[in-house]
C-alpha cells in the first residue's frame, strides 16, 4: 500500500480550526501525511499549530520555502538548515539555483512564472551529490493561463527531463493555499504524468514514495 | 448496427466515479473538461481520447474512458475545474473497470 504525501498545503491565513479541516479533508482524499507550508516569518506561528495537531494524533509536519532572490537570503537560511523542518528553496536565477543546490536543502522548487531555464545540468550533478529532489506545485501550474503555462512546461519538462538524467527524483505537491485546491492523490499522480511526461510508476513515486522517504530521512514523522 | 473492432485494437474501458463539491454539478464539470481537452491536447490530441458522460445525478457523475487515456482525462477535469473559477473541489471516489461495479458504489 503506498503512502501518499502532500509537502506543501499553505496554511497562510489558516486558525486552528481551519487547519484541523485541512488534515481531515487530505486524510479523507487518502493522504498519509500532510506538510503545512508557510515562508520563514511564519514559522513560529505554523510549528505551534503543527506541534497541536501532533498531539492530537495527526501525522503533519512543518514545511517551509524561501524564495532565493539575493545572496542575502543565503543568511536567514543557514539559521533554518539546523531546525527539524522540511525546507525548500525556490531559486528566481540561474545563478540563484546553482547556489542553492549546494546549501543541503531537502528540495528545490521550480517555480512557475519565469521565463528562463533555472535548473541546468550543473546544478543536477551538484543535487545528485547533496541527495535533494526537485519539488513542482500542481496548483501553480493549473492557475496559469494558456501562454504562461506553455512557457512554464516547455521549460518545467526540459527540468525535469535533466533532473530524471542525473537519478534525482521528482517530487509532487499540491501548493494548495485554500481547501478546495487540495488535489486527490490519483488527480496528482495524473497531472505529474501528463504535464510534466514522467512514466505512470514515477509519477505515482513523485507523490508517495520520494517524499515519504525524505520525510522518514529527516525524521519529520 | 454496432460496428466491431479487432480485438486489441480497443483499449480496455474504465469508468470513474466523480464527486464534486461545490458551487459546480459533476455534469457541467464534464463540459468544461471537453473543452480543457482542446485547449491542453489539440485537435489531434482530443480525437484519440475517450471522454463519455454515462450517468449524472446532482455532484456525482460516472465518466467512461480507456485505461490508456485516464491520466489525460483527469488532468482535463482538474483543468476545467480551476478554468471555471468556481469553489469547487473535485473527489475520485473510485476508478472501475465496469459500469455494473460503480453503480454498487455509486
Amino acid at each position: 500500500m503506498r503512502k501518499y504525501v502532500d509537502l506543501k498545503v499553505w496554511c497562510l491565513k489558516s486558525n486552528n480550526e481551519g487547519l484541523k479541516n485541512i488534515v481531515r479533508l487530505g486524510n479523507e482524499m487518502g493522504f498519509w501525511a500532510i506538510g503545512l507550508a508557510c515562508h520563514p516569518d511564519g514559522l513560529d506561528r505554523v510549528q505551534k499549530m503543527t506541534n497541536a495537531l501532533i498531539s492530537e494524533g495527526h501525522r503533519v509536519f512543518t514545511s517551509i520555502e524561501v524564495k532565493l532572490q539575493t545572496p542575502q537570503s543565503i543568511k536567514t537560511l543557514s539559521k533554518l538548515l539546523k531546525k527539524k523542518i522540511f525546507l525548500s528553496i525556490t531559486p528566481l536565477t540561474l545563478e540563484m539555483a546553482r547556489k542553492a543546490v549546494k546549501l543541503g536543502a531537502s528540495s528545490i522548487v521550480l517555480p512557475v512564472d519565469r521565463k528562463k531555464l533555472i535548473f541546468d545540468s550543473v546544478c543536477a550533478k551538484e543535487l545528485a551529490k547533496q541527495e535533494g529532489a526537485i519539488e513542482i506545485h500542481l496548483v501553480d501550474l493549473l492557475r496559469s493561463d494558456r501562454r504562461k503555462l506553455l512557457r512554464a512546461l516547455k521549460m518545467i519538462r526540459l527540468e525535469v527531463k535533466i533532473a530524471r538524467k542525473y537519478g534525482i527524483p521528482v517530487i509532487v505537491s499540491s501548493g494548495a493555499t485554500k481547501t478546495i485546491e487540495l488535489l486527490d492523490p490519483i488527480v496528482m499522480a495524473s497531472l505529474a504524468e501528463t504535464l510534466l511526461g514522467i512514466p505512470r510508476e514515477a509519477a505515482l513515486n513523485s507523490i508517495s514514495d520520494y517524499p515519504y522517504s525524505i520525510i522518514k530521512k529527516e525524521g519529520l514523522i | 448496427m454496432k460496428a466491431k473492432l479487432p480485438i486489441g485494437l480497443a483499449p480496455p474501458k474504465r469508468y470513474v466515479i466523480i464527486e464534486v463539491k461545490g458551487d459546480l454539478d459533476a455534469y457541467k464539470l464534464v463540459g468544461l473538461a471537453t473543452k480543457a481537452i482542446q485547449d491542453l491536447y489539440g485537435v489531434l490530441g482530443a480525437c484519440e481520447l475517450r471522454l463519455a458522460l454515462r450517468y449524472s445525478k446532482g455532484k456525482r457523475a460516472i465518466v467512461e474512458t480507456t485505461n490508456r487515456d485516464l491520466p489525460k482525462i483527469l488532468t482535463a477535469l482538474a483543468f476545467g475545474l480551476f478554468k471555471s473559477g468556481l469553489d469547487a473541489q473535485l473527489r475520485i471516489v473510485g476508478v472501475h473497470g465496469t459500469i455494473k461495479k460503480c453503480f454498487k458504489n455509486i
